[in-house]
């Protein structure tokens, strides 16, 4: 059985106008995600900028209410839980933020914000916390001497440890990894990069990896899905969906791939215009706009996800 | 493990560590004018505080045969209506006026801050309520508010100190407010959610030390208004009571003498003036010292 299940999760945020606040529509920010995650795996979810790939995350551990959907870890309907048995169970379900210096606050030092989890969810000594940070501070690469420092005497890349740390703290089963390296610069990115992977091979750690860096992802995922406007649009092993993408949104981006070899052309798939606004996206298939393969039903019907053999999910017609 | 790390383990930030209240303080030093004001502020401290050591003898004591005297080498600046010394009560004035100061301000704050924490933290209805609460208590100038309150609760320094301890709340909840609507947005708040933190402890450990600097600012501007305020209302006659050595009903009385002798009004007025300018002062020199985006 899957670790983590996730159905038809939904995120509609309602748009507001007049002095009665009247709701006018909604912005379908996740519309019908539906995917799994197995123990031990990286999967990764990729797509550009609005497409709704951090409200998915943040849906998952619900720090964003979602509208409807189910997501069931080890079986447990999480949407169903009341506050006090959500409390409980983010401890085995954590995030790494995107930005390391936005996600630690500035006036508490290193040591207390390694311990919060700790202290939230465990009644255990102040020694014995301490001892627990200094080991989740050497398991991540800091020196534990620093432990009474402020974050604003970290680099960006040792902020991001710390993050990993207070993620790490109370040992969980899942990490929502919400584009853990897009601030950071190449060189540290990789190093990141590296202690995400070595730390899940011993922890038995699942991840669920947001990136728009499609190289990163490539790197680090098992499983790779790629959201448009809301929705996922084909899921599939990294190998074949670098190798052979299907979707000819999937298409389009990896031909956008930069390849480290300048004699090495290969033909980019342009599309024309824009994404169009969640708030009012296109009838049937919400790609067919962009899309080079366009027929006449794509207008009108929505296209769902289906196997074509080996797991890998496409939601296209054609 | 630690064969694997190794290579990975980061230095400690190559510039050793610069303590926080290190930099405000060399800050705040450079800053002639918060200079002034927090010496200035230190002499009213001083004078408070050892009020009965500067000045011998009861400040309260009426003496009619030296009334009205100008300075003199006895009597530095001079005598009032009744002969008391002025210098005398200027110094056992900064006691009174400091304790309003001070007591207006624990007002303030202590109703004020958690109000203004909630209102902007919780939203919605509690929101709602209290902000239309303070919408109506700023519908009046601040020193109107304490003047009305003052004539419900009648005279005296407690009551000075709560009505117009009460004027002030609204400039803190809004204050507050205001600054909680940015902090809680920040993504370390959503970091503590996400580490099961519980709504109490988010408001006590992450947003209330976020928006302490301008509390601490709007706390020194704050001192010198109420300074101000107790003044006017000891002036009105519906302050401070004499004979007690209140700068603002110093001035008061001192009014039917204005041409006679004018040294009886002077003083206690630049008392306040000085007062306050410290207050000032200090308070804007804090302002930048706190504030991060200004270098040394």
């Amino acid at each position: 059985m899957a670790l983590l299940e996730v159905e038809n999760l939904k995120k509609y945020f309602p748009v507001q106008k007049g002095v009665l606040n009247r709701t006018v529509g909604y912005v379908k920010a996740v519309d019908d995600v539906s995917f799994s995650l197995k123990r031990g795996e990286t999967l990764g979810l990729v797509g550009e900028s609005g497409c709704g790939k951090t409200t998915v995350g943040r849906c998952l551990l619900r720090l964003i209410e979602p509208t409807a959907g189910r997501v069931a870890f080890n079986g447990q309907n999480l949407l169903e839980l009341d506050r006090g048995e959500m409390l409980k169970i983010r401890a085995s379900f954590q995030i790494i933020f995107q930005d390391p210096f936005s996600s630690l606050n500035p006036r508490m030092n290193v040591g207390d914000i390694i311990a919060e989890p700790i202290r939230n969810h465990l009644k255990i000594s102040a020694a014995e916390t301490r001892q627990r940070v200094a080991h989740l501070m050497h398991r991540v690469g800091l020196h534990t001497a620093t432990m009474n420092r402020y974050p604003h005497e970290f680099s960006g890349g040792q902020r991001q440890r710390i993050g990993i740390a207070r993620a790490l703290a109370l040992n969980p089963k899942v990490i929502v990894c919400d584009e853990p390296v897009s601030a950071l610069d190449v060189s540290i990115q990789a190093q990141v990069i590296n202690l995400l992977a070595q730390l899940q091979e011993q922890l038995d750690l699942s991840y669920i990896f947001i990136a728009h860096d499609l190289s990163v992802v490539e790197h680090i995922s098992d499983r790779v899905a790629v959201m448009y406007l809301g929705r996922i649009v084909e899921v599939a092993t990294a190998e074949a969906l670098y190798s052979n993408p299907l979707h000819p949104y999937s298409r389009a981006l990896m031909s956008a791939v930069p390849i480290p070899d300048p004699d090495l052309r290969r033909e980019k798939i342009l599309l024309p215009g824009d994404v169009p606004s969640p708030f009012n996206p296109p009838p049937g298939c919400n790609f067919h706009p962009r899309c080079f393969v366009r027929q006449d039903r794509c207008a009108r019907e929505t296209p769902i996800l289906r196997d074509v053999g080996d797991g890998h999910q496409v939601a296209c017609h054609l | 493990m630690s064969e694997e790390t190794e290579p990975n383990v980061c230095r400690p930030a190559e510039l050793p560590s610069e303590n926080r209240w290190r930099r405000f303080w060399v800050k705040l030093r450079r800053n002639k004018a918060a200079v002034a004001g927090g010496v200035l502020l230190l002499l009213y401290v001083f004078c408070a505080l050892l009020a009965p050591v500067l000045f011998r003898g009861d400040p309260a004591a009426p003496n009619l045969i030296l009334a009205l005297e100008p300075p003199s080498f006895k009597d530095p600046l001079g005598t009032d209506e009744l002969g008391r010394s002025i210098l005398g009560r200027v110094i056992y004035g900064a006691r009174i006026s400091l304790l309003i100061a001070v007591g207006v301000i624990a007002v303030g704050l202590l109703i004020g801050v958690p109000l203004g924490l909630i209102s902007g933290f919780f939203g919605g209805k509690v929101d709602f309520l209290i902000q239309r609460a303070t919408d109506a208590m700023l519908a009046f100038p601040g020193f109107l508010l304490a003047l009305a309150l003052v004539s419900v609760l009648g005279v005296g320094i407690n009551n000075t100190v709560i009505s117009i301890g009460i004027s002030m709340i609204p400039l803190y909840i809004r204050l507050v407010r205001s600054c909680v609507l940015t902090v809680r947005e920040e993504v370390y708040v959503e970091a503590a959610r996400a580490a099961g933190t519980r709504d109490g402890m988010i408001l006590l450990r992450h947003i209330l030390p976020n928006v302490m600097v301008p509390i601490t600012v709007q706390t020194s501007l704050g001192m010198g208004t109420a300074i101000l305020f107790a003044a006017g209302l000891g002036f009105l006659g519906i302050g401070v009571q004499p004979p007690t050595p209140e700068w603002g009903a110093m001035l008061g009385s001192a009014r039917a003498y204005l041409f006679n002798a004018p040294h009886v009004a002077t003083f206690p007025g630049i008392a306040i003036f000085l007062a306050v300018l410290s207050f000032n002062l200090l308070g804007d020199g804090l302002r930048d010292a706190l504030d991060p985006r200004f270098k040394i």
